[in-house]
Parts: structure tokens; sequence; C-alpha cells
């Protein structure tokens, strides 16, 4: 949710930008677009479709995300050279990493599950497992490796509060970034500087 | 209906596209979880 909103603020602030200096929104040239909707799929269904993500095998989600991203990874490779990639590709990286390093999804602590949740609703997650239906497994912060890197920050979001990590700080900083380079009056030399 | 054709105009279908992947992008290579255990 707080990643679909940095897309609408830079998408926002990019068109913005265009109408003030009287110009088109311009898209970058981006290569193997279909990487990212082959990545997207997978994961769409694992953890969005409300008919599909409580029949999907929790030992499938280590695969599936690390491959997902994997893909992704390669995507953004093929066009660091856009602007806000070079940011996207550090956050994709950083979530990557933790997520290797940890059998394979996003380690959030228990304590952090409490901050995301105070009022204390019957615990429905184990520690050592998926939580809920997540990209998340529940580990303490001494089982996990570089703990730093996990849904650490919790922030209010509406009704809602949200548990990110670095790399999901970094990913909306560079989806809002892609976006707002958009509206540029000279959208290939922003990106051949970056 | 000027300042609509206006705004309309610079939106076109690869606009969309570009948008589209963005969100697919940030979905898919963010792990937030939000109250409830709700991914994404």
């Amino acid at each position: 949710m707080i990643l679909a909103w940095a897309v609408i603020a830079g998408f926002a602030a990019g068109l913005g930008r265009a109408i003030i200096q009287k110009r088109r929104y311009q898209t970058p040239k981006l290569k193997y677009i279909w990487l990212v909707v082959i990545a997207f799929i997978p994961q769409f269904i694992a953890f969005q479709v409300p008919a599909t993500r409580n029949v999907v095998p929790d030992q499938w989600i280590p695969l599936l995300l690390v491959g997902s991203q994997s893909l992704l990874l390669i995507f953004t490779l093929c066009n660091i050279r856009e602007s806000g990639l070079v940011v996207l590709g550090l956050g994709l990286l950083l979530n990557l990493l933790v997520i290797v390093l940890n059998q394979g999804m996003m380690p959030i602590s228990p304590e952090t599950i409490y901050r995301l949740e105070p009022e204390g609703t019957a615990p429905y997650w184990v520690v050592g497992e998926r939580f809920g239906v997540s990209k998340d497994i529940v580990l303490s912060q001494g089982e996990t490796r570089l703990w730093i890197l996990s849904d650490i920050f919790v922030l209010p979001f509406g009704l809602y509060r949200v548990a990110i990590s670095i790399g999901d700080m970094l990913i909306a900083l560079g989806a809002f970034w892609l976006l707002w380079s958009s509206g540029s009056p000279d959208i290939t030399a922003e990106g051949e500087t970056s | 209906m000027k300042s609509i054709a206006f705004w309309m105009s610079k939106i076109d279908v690869r606009v969309v596209l570009f948008v589209l992947v963005v969100i697919m992008f940030a979905f898919a290579a963010g792990a937030p979880s939000a109250c409830g255990g709700i991914g994404g």
C-alpha cells in the first residue's frame, strides 16, 4: 500500500511537472518489460488474490519470491541507466539479500508484529513460520541474518500500521523518482546522468 | 472542457503501461507487511 502511494505521488508530481512546462509526459524506453510482468503474476496469485493466496503452499513461497525478484534484478540491470532504476534496484537487492539469507522470505520479528498489532489480538502466527499470507517469515531478532534489512520500521498508514524495510523505502523512493523524472524536459539526458 | 482535453492529451497508452509496469515492479520487489499480515 505504501508503495502504491509512492507510485501515485510520483506520477502526480511528474504529470504536474509536464503540465507546468507544457510538455507531454514522456515514458523512458525500458527494455524487457515482459520480465516485470512474468515476475509480478506469480506474486499476485500467491499474495493478493483471495481465492488463491490461501491455497498456495508455504513451501512454494521461497522459490516463488526469490525467482520472481531475480527476474526483476535482471530487468533492473538491463535498464540501469534510467533515472530512479539505480535506487529501485538497490532497494530490490537489499530485500532480495535478506530474503535469500532467511529461508526465502522477508523476516519480521515478534516485537515488530506486536508493534503492528498493539491491541493484542490472538496470535495467529508462529515463530519460524510464514506470517499469515504475506511475504514474511516470523523470526526473532537473534535468528535473523542481516536483521537491519528486515521489516523493522513500523509506520502508521491511515487505519493500518505497516512494517517496512530499508529496501522498501528505497523502492518507494526509486518509484517516485522514476515517475517524477518522466515529467522532465529531457528524459534521455536526465537518464544518462543517473 | 478545454482543460480536461489538455490533461487527457498529456496521457497516452504508453504512459498507462509505464505506470502499470512501475506498480508491478514495486509490488513484486517490495515486502512490506501490513497490520493483519496482508502482504504487499
